[in-house]
């Protein structure tokens, strides 16, 4: 990951080494120009020296031979130490030539040369005492130095002459380098602004990518996924935002689903507790009621009464099957001989009106189903396919194996019921009528098996228009059933 | 707006970095030249042209020749000199050189105590060997190595066969010549005269000082003098034109016949132009060529001896347009 640290390092470096490069270059060429214009003054120093040197030996031996110092003065020793000077600028000059220069300065040099001998002669002729050829020497060699002053001026005139094209040069360089400085400074300038502007998008950028998204999110936005196009630290502020807006996302997706189960579990208890209340409301006193309808049953018994005596039983059993808890599960055995009692009554009620037929396959009388679910759908189906009919109606009640549910099927040739009547039943919209023996409406009875099984779509209905209607359960397996099933067969 | 920014900003940018490239450029291709301190001709010996004339046709051709010969030669040949005749500066020059220890002096002689001091002390004392061009000085007088130019004895004759062609007996010749009489002037004159002698002309002799004041007025006391005279013989080139001016000043030039040197500017159109009837011409290019050839061969060794009486170079008489015999 490339740190803003890093970006920032390396920014700094590529400014300061390219100032530093154009300083060193700079630097370089002012030095360039500085060294050429002190070689020419060197120059110009040389020859003035060498003119100067040999004036100034003139003059020291005019004085020691007008003066008539004596052979063996000190002063002799100073004459000497100007030849070694003025041989030792001889060297020097030498270096000076150049191709416009080489007859002049040999020529120079080489009266510079004359000019030692020249004295050199008269000192010694002197030593000789021969005066008069010494003098004579004297002015050959003030001849000679008056040459040389004259050469010296038209080596320097020379010299003019030459680094004439030098200086204008120069000019016209520093001129040029002033000129591409400006530039360079404009040029940095710019390449500085793009490069700032750049490098502060580059992270201004993804700090508005955040704070947008951090807004969104505080209005509970919280689908929009940010995407941060860099590779440092923002970028991962970046995915820390994400996975923080998933983490938020899930949570409140689990907070709602809680918020659902427990709105279910509630739901559950308030039908249960309704459920608890309408059987509560229809049992005026049962026991009453069962001992007044077994008294009722007996007399019938004694009095030849038989038929009478057994729909009262049966009257009474329904009775005590109802007023049970309806909160317990009961086996399928339990339920279907709550419905053969119910239909006995009915049949008595009905006569030959009322068909009932049952194909049941025994082996499944074990499963477990809440309390009085099949009862309230057969009442349905007697109330709506037999009651309202004349020549009445046909019930079938078949129990089979489907998969590993048992499949439980109620069937009727009533008038069959519309679309939009079954939709309303499922969601609850349509309220149980009259007339019901337990109170106990269809809805209620698919709320309590999704409850019961936890499972949804346990309950169908088929119908089709004047040819009847089909409700189908479908009870799962449940854990322990084999154990009670055996329970059961006892 | 945003795109304009940018458009911009880029376009800036751009021409930028072109202004800075294009100044870039220029700072490097400033040429800084100086000059180069190595030199082949390091070794070359150095040999001085030294003369009085400079400027005039004949002395540039000699100056030619020898620039020529001494670029052939390998040879550093330095030419000095003033024009109109500075005797003064030409010794200067001259001394200097000696000074200067070249390796080899061509000088224009000069027949005076001066040079001759010059020549035969310093210059041999430095051991420069000195050779005398276009105009001698005798040998004993400036131990000059050798000369080289016209033989200025048979250029006179020569000039007088011409005039003695052209001119019968009876008729008067006027010679003109410097009275200081330099060697190379009595070398002329000797040879004119050795001619002259034999016929039958008459022959006046005049000497004209060397400052051009004094000779013209010279000449008018001459013409005054003599004023009847049918030819004219001026043996010192510089003198041709004052002594010219003057006749034209008194009479017609056209029948009279005027003979001279071509040392002198000028000469060649009057030449054309008919004033002057007979011209010896010389070969001043050659002398300069030759100079340096003999000196340089001498320097390096490459010849036993000079001749001490000279390298003579070829001369020849040029007839003016309108011939002035009568």
């Amino acid at each position: 990951m490339h740190k803003i640290k890093h970006k920032v390092a390396l920014f700094m470096i590529i400014v300061i080494s390219t100032l530093f490069v154009i300083w060193l270059s700079l630097t370089y060429f002012n030095r360039q120009t500085q060294n050429n214009y002190n070689d020419i003054l060197a120059r110009y120093l040389i020859l003035n020296e060498a003119n100067t040197k040999s004036d100034t030996l003139m003059t020291t031996l005019s004085g020691l031979l007008t003066e008539r110092v004596d052979v063996d003065s000190p002063s002799l020793n100073q004459l000497e130490r100007e030849w070694r000077e003025i041989q030792r600028l001889e060297n020097r000059l030498a270096d000076l030539e150049n191709s416009s220069n080489i007859n002049a300065l040999t020529n120079y040099i080489h009266l510079l040369d004359s000019l030692v001998e020249s004295t050199d002669r008269a000192m010694r002729l002197y030593e000789q005492q021969d005066i008069d050829q010494a003098e004579r020497e004297l002015n050959d060699a003030i001849r000679i130095q008056t040459y040389i002053s004259d050469t010296t001026l038209q080596l320097l005139d020379q010299e003019l002459k030459t680094y004439d094209s030098f200086y204008r040069g120069m000019i016209e360089q520093s001129r040029a380098i002033n000129t591409f400085g400006f530039w360079l400074l404009i040029l940095l300038v710019l390449v500085l602004i793009a490069v700032t502007y750049l490098f502060q998008r580059q992270i201004t950028h993804p700090i508005h990518q955040l704070t947008r998204a951090a807004n969104g999110l505080s209005l509970g936005n919280l689908d929009q996924e940010i995407q941060i196009d860099s590779q440092d630290e923002l970028a991962f502020l970046g995915k820390t935002f994400n996975r923080m807006r998933e983490n938020i996302k899930q949570l409140i997706h689990e907070i709602n689903e809680k918020a659902k189960v427990e709105k279910e579990l509630s739901e559950s208890k308030m039908l249960l507790q309704q459920t608890q209340l309408r059987s509560l409301q229809s049992q005026i006193n049962p026991h009453f009621l069962f001992n007044t309808l077994n008294t009722v049953s007996k007399k019938a018994y004694l009095e030849d009464a038989y038929e009478t005596s057994d729909l009262l039983v049966s009257i009474a059993d329904l009775l005590r099957y109802n007023l049970k808890q309806l909160d317990r599960a009961v086996t399928l055995a339990d339920e279907i001989r709550v419905i053969r009692q119910y239909i006995q009554i009915q049949q008595t009620r009905f006569s030959d009106r009322l068909v009932y037929t049952e194909e049941i396959d025994s082996t499944l009388l074990g499963s477990h189903i809440p309390a009085l679910t099949l009862q309230p759908i057969i009442e349905n189906a007697v109330i709506h396919a037999v009651e309202p009919y004349q020549k009445g109606g046909q019930i079938t009640l078949r129990v089979f194996k489907q998969g590993s549910y048992t499949r439980v099927e109620i069937s009727d040739d009533g008038p069959g019921m519309e679309d939009e009547t079954i939709n309303q039943l499922f969601s609850g919209k349509l309220m149980p009528k009259e007339g019901h023996s337990t109170g106990i409406g269809f809805t209620n009875v698919i709320k309590r098996m999704r409850l019961f099984y936890n499972q949804d779509q346990l309950v169908y209905i088929d119908s089709y228009k004047n040819r009847g209607t089909k409700v189908s359960l479908l009870l799962p397996e449940m854990k322990g059933e084999q154990q009670d099933e055996t329970d059961d067969r006892r | 707006m945003r795109k304009i920014v940018t458009a911009l900003f880029i376009g800036m940018l751009i021409l930028t970095t072109l202004f800075t490239l294009q100044s870039l450029t220029h700072v490097l291709s400033v040429d800084i030249d100086l000059p180069t301190g190595d030199t082949s001709e390091d070794d070359a010996k150095r040999l001085v042209l030294i003369t009085d004339q400079m400027g005039t046709p004949f002395y540039d051709a000699i100056v030619k020749g020898a620039r020529a010969a001494a670029l052939h030669q390998g040879m550093s040949l330095e030419v000095l000199g003033y024009a109109n005749q500075n005797e003064e500066a030409l010794l200067t020059d001259l001394e200097r050189s000696i000074y200067a220890k070249v390796d080899g002096i061509i000088v224009q002689g000069k027949d005076t105590e001066a040079f001759k001091e010059l020549t035969k002390v310093k210059a041999a004392f430095y051991s420069i060997p000195v050779v005398t061009i276009a105009e001698d000085v005798p040998i004993e007088e400036s131990l000059r190595r050798t000369y080289v130019g016209s033989n200025h004895f048979q250029m006179g004759q020569t000039l007088a066969n011409v005039v003695t062609e052209d001119y019968q007996s009876y008729e008067t010749v006027v010679i003109y010549y410097d009275e200081t009489r330099p060697f190379y002037q009595r070398e002329r004159l000797r040879g004119a005269a050795a001619v002259l002698n034999e016929s039958e002309l008459t022959v006046q002799y005049i000497g004209l000082p060397a400052s051009t004041d004094e000779a013209i007025l010279q000449t008018q006391r001459a013409l005054n003098q003599y004023p009847t005279f049918d030819a004219v013989m001026i043996l010192d080139a510089q003198l041709s034109s004052i002594v010219i001016e003057e006749i034209k000043r008194r009479r017609q030039i056209e029948p009279l016949g005027i003979y001279t040197f071509d040392e002198q500017r000028n000469l060649d159109l009057l030449l054309d132009q008919g004033e002057i009837d007979a011209l010896i011409k010389q070969s001043p290019e050659k002398m300069g060529s030759m100079s340096v050839e003999v000196l340089s061969e001498w320097i390096n060794n490459e010849r036993d001896h000079l001749e001490f009486s000279g390298y003579l170079t070829p001369f020849s008489v040029e007839r003016g347009k309108s011939d002035a015999q009568d």
